[in-house]
């Protein structure tokens, strides 16, 4: 099976999955063109600033006469579109039926200047508005996701990924929507709709009336009837073709299971129940466009023939003759029939606006929220640059609970001396984890401090803690890019021979060289082509990299091959090397590589030591070893 | 913990038929009734073709429907010309009687212009939306009979993305496509009558089409690169926000905001600048196709107008002559967009075609034996593999005695998950045999294979539905007693219970709600809950609590007992489990016995077990 030839590889979980193979010559070929902005260089700070708060008109106010240039190019665009009828009609009453040449050519003259002029008008406002609005969506596609990165860790825990990406996504497009075509189009309908009726009056003022009172409120009825109708049969459609993706998705990453437990009938018929409800949910809509569409071209004939009828009593009654200079003449009765489906246009639009105010609204509301909700974690005003740490951490009367639960740790204070090794033992959800995420600043205590190198962590400001700390959780998180590009992202000017040093102080570099592609080997799909010991192993040479004065392990040693672990606790002996280190670990043998061991139960530290101390105490950690040991010895035995 | 309600909940419902295929969904619609052509020599819609001719049916309505609107759509402005020029006749001379005919005519027209267009255009959606869920059942029943080593090489989104976006590329090809009928008879209507009224008036009208019609396939050839590029853009800005949206831990952990947002920041100028490029493209053709349009209709106002003035031409003849010019241009906007759109059909199939021309790799062979329940006797003889021609398996030889609980050991990479997986025939052995009760597996139909062979993977793979159904995914129509026996043998039950919605609990994509032990004993579950003859454990513990495994492990003992179980394991506890050990090295069983009688007289053994376990490992109790 062929892949896309794409720069692009495919974007993980999303339905867009590459460029079509027949499209790639075409579109490598723009991208040559492509300005590939290096030197752009953003700078982020963690404090939001004097951000006002997130509204349709704060966000547009540095641009409040771009947007009115913009609008009074719309204006004339329609004006001048609208000539063209009137034009038809003067050449009708004024040249065809006086039989006057000449004034035909000036109508003729003045049509094609009038079609010049609002050819370019029209193109202007095009570039103009365009190009506004993409201006306003990097602008907001940038404080959105800076906002984002200000966040912190319980607000990513809270939210549901999907949420946040569609106020990255889906929102902002809805937003450049509404922006783009929604503003323009309203006022630009809007104008047409006057200027319509404006000149239908001059025509007649009885049809006019008869177009505004009959026609107008049927089509408006029956329009308002489908965008209701269609807008809750199209997002059925949406959820419906959503269903058939995801079970369609999950049969082909399950499929294994799906044929060892023979499941395959099973799947085909409610694969095809999707469908099915998929096809029911399209037919249905199709239904409401088929009569729709048939029921207004049929109001927009009826008109014409309405229009049609009572112009020729009305003609009856007051030009008999069918004068041309008559107050009602038969051109301008031609005229307004060629004005029925003109007319009509811009109220189906409008309605049409409706409910693109309507998303471009709720966008607005969920963006303004995003905007307005404060980091839990928030940087002083003023905050200490640290450099060089010691990583000398003191943790004083530290207490913290997850939102109202019951508090995860109580009154704890711990004293880590910089250089010195500690690990974290206990039950799960005793707080292990928890801890070392007071330390690294993801959260704040509720009460008391904790200081490094004697400064309390809330004053210090957080980009310089955390230049200085490394983390490596329990789930290596590999970015879409080159094991070179996530092994550099902690220290994005490492040389290549600085990455070929950190993957030898982790043991990967035989890894490394075994691929054909090396360090330039990509990393698929949340680093499933690497094994999950691998994947560890190039999260703990990214922490590497960057050197940190503190480095806490956060369980990075569970869930890995027996043989990825071995080299794993060399690697352990590199990293932790002239660094205060904070490992959390289910194995003992991990915890064992520590200079002192906390046992972390119930809500604070029960015991401290080294692992000799410890195991005379005879308390929690000597009892875990113990079992441990006899464990090991059992299985010695083996049980049959 | 014990196993026995587990043992009693099956016997109560002892499938009382020997059904391999659990089934527990009603269809509630039809099988597609058509196949694509599988001779792979004819063109893409000759192979398409079966799909859209069993609609043949209701496709001769709509289009029959379709041709009428068109009739009737194509009367309509000449009754119109025709009522103008009758005004003055009916007014000056007082004789309204033509004039109201007229009126009538035109009246019954628009009725039935209303009734066939709606038919028209609601029967040919039907087809296709019929057609479009056919093309997509023919694929997914085609999917589900592709062997693990396909699904070894592909990548789900691109078999997602031709299941979506190629259908209905060719979706929309195939509906479109007879409408190009309809288009042509309206042209051939529209240009008669343009063509009645003046040849010079017609030439006059159509002078700017070929220009516009020029422009057009110009601009959206420009465009549609573009379109394709600000899509992938759209894309990469999606990634950068997904990844860290799921990687913020190491954003922060690394102080990389800045230059996440650099990055994000370069996406999204990029994405600005593909959509500004296609913004200053199309405000430079739109306002020239649109408005050359209506240059036609200005040469027709002005040369008709003197036609008319002439008296060569009515005034009504006219004003009807404008409206068939629109009528007139649709046609050519019409082809070029179906020439576009075959390329693309073109292309889209043969990207389907790619996925319904892959044959299933391993098959039922021509007779096949049946059995109904095995004692589950196994013999691994002289079994040869091969993964892509990097030698796996090189004469495995070894038997497992009915009720045995044997453990395969060896260090990563010597084939063991393969042993078990070509005892599934998830991949077929390239020589040598592997029998069940002294029958050759060959023999048997795989889904009578696959009934009797349990597996339980390392990786537990769990789909979006509840842990219930996840559970019951082998037997869906499970009672809950004997999902919940299942899941207590499994260690599963207790924390199951303990989540807000029990065993109705969705888990989340890819089952990352979960930890990686609680997806295991998930796993577990689903395996025991169909209770096989045959069991295969491949590390199935590995991310288990030690005390929690153990429980596992005490149930098991008692399911072990009368099945025959195959236990992958690095853990010395788990092994302990097997009453034999084979131990697996350079492709081949190089011995087997107990773990004592092999830890005394194999030095390799010892060796492989204490590069595995060198210290002991995982924190006891917690």
């Amino acid at each position: 099976m062929k892949g896309f030839g794409s720069k692009h590889a495919s974007a993980a979980g999303l339905p867009f999955a590459g460029i079509p193979p027949e499209m790639v010559e075409k579109t490598n070929a723009l991208m040559e063109d492509e300005p590939d902005f290096n030197d752009l260089q953003l700078t982020f700070s963690h404090r939001a600033g004097e951000e006002q708060t997130f509204s349709l008109i704060n966000f547009l106010s540095p641009y409040k006469y771009r947007m009115l240039g913009a609008l009074g190019l719309v204006g004339m665009t329609e004006a001048l579109l609208l000539l063209g009828p009137y034009l038809v009609k003067v050449a009708i009453d004024d040249a065809i039926i006086p039989k006057d040449f000449d004034v035909l050519i000036w109508v003729a003259a003045a049509w094609i200047l009038s079609l010049f002029v609002a050819g370019f008008v029209s193109g202007f406002r095009q570039r103009y508005v365009g190009r506004l609005g993409q201006l306003l969506m990097y602008e907001l596609r940038i404080r959105v996701f800076a906002h984002l990165q200000r966040l912190s860790l319980d607000f990513f825990t809270k939210e549901k990924a999907g949420r946040l990406m569609a106020r990255m996504t889906s929102d902002i497009e809805a937003l450049s929507n509404l922006l783009q075509n929604g503003l323009v189009n309203l006022v630009a309908q809007t104008l047409s709709l006057l200027f319509i009726i404006g000149i239908l009056l001059s025509f007649n003022i009885k049809l006019t009336l008869i177009l505004l009172v009959i026609a107008a409120p049927v089509m408006l009825v029956m329009t308002v009837w489908f965008k209701t109708v269609s807008a809750k049969g199209y997002a059925n459609v949406r959820n419906r073709i959503a269903d058939v993706l995801a079970d369609l998705q999950e049969s082909l990453a399950g499929m294994r299971l799906v044929i060892s437990f023979n499941r395959m009938k099973h799947n085909i018929i409610s694969h095809r129940n999707r469908v099915g409800d998929y096809r029911d949910a399209n037919n249905y809509t199709a239904r409401v466009s088929a009569t729709y569409s048939s029921a207004t071209m049929f109001v927009d004939s009826a008109t014409t023939i309405i229009i049609l009828a009572v112009g020729y009593l009305i003609l009856v009654d007051i030009n008999p003759t069918l004068d041309p200079q008559g107050a009602f003449t038969v051109g301008a009765l031609v005229a307004f029939a060629n004005m029925v489906s003109r007319f009509f246009k811009p109220i189906n639009s409008l309605v049409g606006l409706y409910n693109e105010f309507q998303s471009g609204n709720a966008a607005v509301i969920k963006l303004r929220e995003l905007l307005g909700t404060p980091p839990s974690v928030q940087e002083k005003s003023d905050p200490i640059e640290i450099e060089d740490m010691h990583g000398d951490i003191k943790i004083r009367n530290v207490s913290f609970r997850y939102d109202a639960n019951e508090p995860v740790l109580k009154n704890l204070s711990l004293h880590i001396e910089a250089g010195k090794s500690i690990s974290f033992v206990g039950p799960t959800g005793a707080g292990k984890s928890t801890l070392a995420k007071l330390i690294a600043r993801f959260y704040d205590p509720n009460e008391g401090s904790i200081l490094i190198d004697d400064y309390n962590l809330k004053d210090l400001s957080i980009k310089s803690l955390h230049k200085q700390l490394g983390v490596v959780p329990q789930e290596p998180f590999l970015f879409h890019g080159s094991i070179k590009d996530n092994i550099r992202f902690s220290n994005m000017d490492a040389s290549s021979d600085d990455i070929m040093q950190a993957c030898r102080a982790v043991g990967i570099e035989d890894l490394i060289e075994r691929l054909p592609q090396g360090l330039d080997t990509p990393c698929h799909e949340r680093g499933s082509s690497l094994s999950s010991g691998e994947r560890q192993l190039l999260a703990l040479a990214r922490a590497f990299l960057s050197k940190p004065r503190v480095l806490i392990l956060d369980e990075a040693t569970s869930n890995i091959d027996q043989q990825s672990e071995s080299k794993i606790e060399q690697a352990l002996d590199n990293l932790l090397e002239g660094r205060t280190a904070i490992i959390i670990a289910h194995r003992l043998a991990t915890a064992m590589r520590a200079n002192i061991i906390a046992v972390v139960k119930d809500q604070g530290i029960v015991e401290m030591g080294s692992h000799t101390e410890l195991i005379d105490r005879r308390g929690y950690y000597a009892e875990m070893h113990k079992t441990w040991m006899q464990q090991n010895a059992g299985t010695n035995l083996g049980q049959q | 913990m014990s196993a026995t309600p587990l043992d009693a909940a099956q016997n109560q419902t002892a499938a009382p038929s020997f059904n391999f295929e659990p089934i527990n969904v009603e269809a509630r619609f039809d099988s597609p009734r058509a196949a694509i052509d599988s001779d792979r020599s004819k063109n893409w819609f000759k192979r398409v073709f079966p799909i859209l001719w069993v609609n043949k049916w209701a496709f001769s309505i709509g289009i029959t429907m379709t041709v009428l609107t068109m009739l009737v759509s194509v009367a309509l402005p000449a009754l119109t010309g025709q009522i103008i020029d009758a005004l003055p006749n009916a007014i000056i001379e007082n004789q309204p009687d033509h004039f109201l005919l007229l009126v009538i005519i035109m009246i019954s027209l628009t009725v039935l212009r209303f009734i066939f267009g709606f038919l028209g255009t609601y029967q040919m959606s039907r087809v296709s939306n019929q057609l479009e869920a056919d093309l997509r059942s023919v694929i997914y029943n085609h999917l589900v009979t592709l062997s693990f080593s396909f699904y070894d090489n592909i990548q789900t989104g691109q078999v997602i993305s031709r299941a979506n976006s190629d259908i209905k590329a060719i979706q929309m090809f195939l509906m479109m496509s007879p409408m190009l009928l309809t288009s042509v008879l309206s042209f051939i209507f529209a240009a008669a009558y343009m063509l009645s009224v003046s040849f010079t008036l017609t030439l006059a009208a159509l002078v700017t089409t070929p220009v516009v019609y020029v422009l057009s396939m110009k601009l959206r050839a420009i465009m549609f690169p573009l379109s394709w590029l600000t899509q992938a853009h759209q894309a990469d800005v999606a990634v950068i926000v997904d990844e860290n949206i799921n990687g913020q831990r190491i954003v922060k952990s690394f102080a990389q905001e800045q230059s996440q947002l650099t990055l994000l920041g370069k996406a999204a100028k990029k994405l600005q600048w593909v959509q500004v490029r296609a913004i200053d493209i199309s405000s430079i053709f739109n306002p020239v196709i649109e408005h050359l349009t209506v240059v036609g209709q200005v040469l027709v106002w002005v040369y008709g107008g003197w036609l008319v003035i002439q008296g060569e031409v009515q005034l009504g003849a006219l004003v009807a002559f404008n409206m068939y010019l629109m009528i007139i241009q649709a046609p050519f906007r019409f082809l070029g967009l179906l020439l576009q759109m075959e390329q693309r059909a073109k292309a889209s199939a043969g990207r389907i075609f790619e996925i319904l021309d892959e044959q299933p790799e391993i098959t039922d062979r021509a007779n096949i034996s049946s059995l109904k329940s095995p004692q589950g006797y196994l013999e691994f003889d002289d079994v040869h593999f091969a993964y892509k021609n990097d030698p796996v398996l090189t004469g495995l030889d070894f038997k497992v005695e009915s009720g045995e609980t044997i453990a395969i050991v060896g260090r990563t990479g010597s084939g063991k998950s393969t042993v078990v997986r070509l005892l599934s025939r998830f991949y077929e052995m390239s020589s040598g045999s592997i029998k069940i009760d002294g029958i050759d597996i060959r023999d048997l139909a795989l889904k009578n294979l696959h009934f009797h062979v349990g597996q339980v993977l390392d990786e537990p793979f769990l789909f979006s539905i509840s842990i219930r159904d996840n559970i019951a995914y082998g037997k869906p129509n499970a009672s809950m007693a004997e999902i919940i026996s299942a899941a207590k043998a499994a260690q599963a039950h207790d924390f199951i219970k303990n989540m807000e919605k029990g065993y109705d609990t969705v888990v989340g994509e890819r089952g990352y709600t979960l930890s990686g032990g609680q997806r295991q004993r998930l796993g577990i579950a689903r395996a025991l809950l169909v209770n096989p003859p045959i069991l295969v454990l491949d590390d199935a513990t590995s991310a288990i609590d030690v005390k929690v495994e153990s429980d596992i492990h005490e149930a098991l003992v008692n399911l072990m007992a009368n099945r025959t179980t195959i236990l992958i394991a690095h853990r010395l506890s788990t092994i302990g489990l097997a009453n034999r050990v084979v131990l697996l090295d350079e492709g081949k069983a190089i011995a087997t016995g107990t773990h004592q009688k092999l830890l005394e007289t194999v030095p390799r053994y010892s060796e492989i077990l204490s590069q595995q376990n060198r210290m002991p490992e995982r924190e006891p109790r917690s």
